[in-house]
């Protein structure tokens, strides 16, 4: 990083935080905190849906997914745009037409404040902790890439965010968002083309392609029903269909974006707007990690991405390093010759031995790496190091972008955090505020005392994510554990929305046994299985649909009818 | 005098049902949505097996 790049980042931290400041001025009930008064434009909620949901680990993580594996993982999204078609035409107008805060608030108009509180509680858990490993998990990237400390990161990120979350609420979240859309945007276009630039003078994108081709990393469509695999077609579009479902229709940090909407019309487009254009956008970045692959076949490439391991490496055993280094470097260089030879000649007869040519070398290359990653464990006393895919983007935009570029897309890593981050303080204080202050402590009250309060929980709830992303390293596996919770209820949640709209018999009584039951089938399902954890979704909503009927038809029908 | 029902439009005065922005109804919109989608799905499966 030069210091043009460290001016740009700067600009970006302070410009964004006055940005968020100036834009949330004006605030003086809670509807204006959480709702931004409800008077956004479909395009700002849309921009706003789409920047909560793409987090700095995506990004960061997405590209270097694309240059070690391919592609396949565009198929996550494919069930994205049908679910936002069926958000639109079902939750969407009964939030809207509930005039609720928040999700949960819904539920109990519909059955009972039992249901309402159980999801509220399992949002607040599960996001809450999550928030801390969104910010946790880039920090500890861009923390080594930039040389800095793992806390002095978490708090640029973390404490940037807060401070204007804090005094703006929902209306500076996503006029930042929008912002911040903006600029990832930028970035991508950016990555894609200097990318491309940076490729030999006699070596097409074309001829790019026809390489990463070579090794599957183009490969998308997956048509295989093996419940295992975890990106084919059909998970994409079912399991990823209930996940889009689940995470836009009944988490909180979402449905907030969209009910600030000025009209019914406004919150339906700001979905629809992310159904158009969320596949094409994935598309780019991991195209952004494949063209990263292709240009390291020209350049030369670290044997282990992440700079504090290899450092270690080099201190802890030089000689086995060393020669580990030679096979690579060896490895590598055929690589290149045989990726131009075979490009040159793909069309005519020596088109076959060449493709094998190059595939002995990157399985070589590919040997040389796993080498290096087996002399790590052995230091480590025999524990996996850390995963290096994570490092991979990074690491290309520290080493290979200049004249600024690189601060500037080191800030859009920046930026892809600080978006998701504020949704998500955002959204937990609106349920702490609405789901159990209002109702339990002060049912009565000033606006000027909510929104106080209000800030007082935004704040809370961003100290106590810097405070679990500061404790992280320390918790290990527990990390793994806490981004796997969110998933074993995500569907069970969508099955309580799914009873709620479409069984207009279903009883509070049936909802409340149907998410019970539905967690208890999901946590079954992933322990005595290996099915991949987008099927989750659907395990989760659909016992818990079928339960909900079933207890409901059991049991008394219910006085009130339903509030649709 | 017996109480009038109490209607839709009473009940959400808010609500901008006959709104829509552009193709005429919502029906209209979704398929458009939903046909847009398969043929980005289209289009990266030819990518994905074109011969470059």
């Amino acid at each position: 990083m030069t210091t043009l790049d460290w001016i740009v980042l700067g600009f970006y931290l302070a410009a964004i935080v006055a940005f968020g400041l100036w834009m949330g001025r004006g605030n003086r009930r809670i509807e204006d905190f959480f709702l931004a008064d409800r008077q956004m434009r479909w395009w700002a909620a849309g921009l706003s849906v789409m920047a909560t949901q793409i987090s700095a680990i995506t990004f960061v993580g997405t590209t270097g997914q694309a240059y070690t594996h391919g592609m396949s993982f565009l198929a996550f999204y494919f069930g994205l745009p049908f679910a936002m078609v069926v958000l639109s035409m079902t939750l969407v107008p009964f939030f809207y037409r509930a005039r609720v805060f928040t999700a949960y608030q819904y539920l109990e108009q519909r059955f009972d404040p039992r249901t309402r509180t159980l999801t509220s509680l399992l949002f607040l858990l599960s996001r809450g902790l999550a928030v801390g490993v969104t910010l946790y998990a880039p920090a500890v990237v861009l923390s080594v890439v930039l040389g800095w400390s793992e806390p002095a990161t978490i708090l640029a990120m973390g404490g940037t965010t807060i401070a204007y979350v804090v005094y703006g609420g929902n209306r500076s979240v996503i006029w930042t968002d929008v912002v911040q859309m903006g600029i990832i945007w930028l970035g991508i276009f950016l990555c894609v083309g200097v990318a491309v630039a940076q490729l030999p003078d006699d070596f097409s994108v074309r001829d790019s392609l026809a390489v990463a081709s070579l090794t599957g990393h183009l490969e998308i469509m997956d048509t295989s029903w093996d419940l295992s695999r975890p990106y084919t077609l059909w998970s994409g579009l079912i399991g990823g269909f209930f996940l889009a479902l689940s995470y836009f229709g009944c988490d909180q940090s979402q449905v907030q974006r969209y009910l600030s909407g000025k009209t019914l019309a406004e919150s339906r487009l700001s979905l629809l707007f992310n159904a158009f254009l969320k596949v094409p956008m994935q598309f780019l970045i991991l195209l952004t990690g494949v063209l990263v692959f292709v240009f390291y076949h020209f350049h030369d490439a670290p044997l282990v991405w992440n700079p504090t391991e290899m450092r270690r490496l080099e201190e802890q055993r030089p000689e086995d390093l060393a020669r580990i280094r030679a096979r690579f470097e060896t490895a590598h260089q055929s690589r290149q010759e045989a990726a131009q030879a075979w490009a040159r000649d793909r069309h005519g007869p020596e088109a076959e031995p060449g493709r094998r040519l190059y595939l002995s070398a990157h399985r070589e290359v590919l040997l040389a790496r796993a080498e290096a990653g087996r002399l790590l464990q052995s230091i480590n006393e025999g524990r996996p190091p850390p995963s290096d895919t994570n490092y991979v983007f990074p690491s290309y935009v520290v080493g290979q972008l200049r004249g600024g570029l690189a601060g500037l897309v080191i800030a859009v890593i920046f930026a892809a955090a600080m978006s998701s981050l504020s949704g998500e303080f955002n959204s937990l204080a609106t349920a702490t505020m609405v789901d159990f202050y209002q109702r339990f402590v002060r049912k009565q009250a000033s606006d000027a005392h909510y929104l106080a309060v209000s800030r007082v929980f935004t704040a809370l709830w961003g100290a106590f994510a810097c405070l679990v992303a500061l404790q992280a390293g320390r918790l290990g596996s527990a990390i793994e554990v806490v981004n796997r919770f969110g998933s074993y209820f995500y569907g069970s949640i969508l099955g309580v929305f799914a009873l709620a709209v479409l069984a207009p018999r279903a009883t509070g009584r049936g909802a409340f046994s149907g998410l019970l039951a539905g967690m208890a089938a999901v946590a079954l399902v992933s322990q005595l299985t290996d099915v991949a954890f987008l099927w989750y979704n659907v395990v989760g909503a659909g016992t818990v649909f079928a339960v909900g009927i079933l207890v409901s038809a059991a049991g008394p029908r219910p006085a009130v009818p339903r509030a649709s | 005098m017996a109480a009038k029902p109490r209607t839709y439009a009473r009940r959400f005065p808010e609500d901008d049902e006959d709104r829509v922005p552009l193709f005429g109804t919502w029906p209209v919109i979704y398929g458009a949505v939903v046909l847009c989608a398969l043929a980005v799905m289209w289009l990266l499966s030819l990518f994905s097996r074109w011969a470059w």
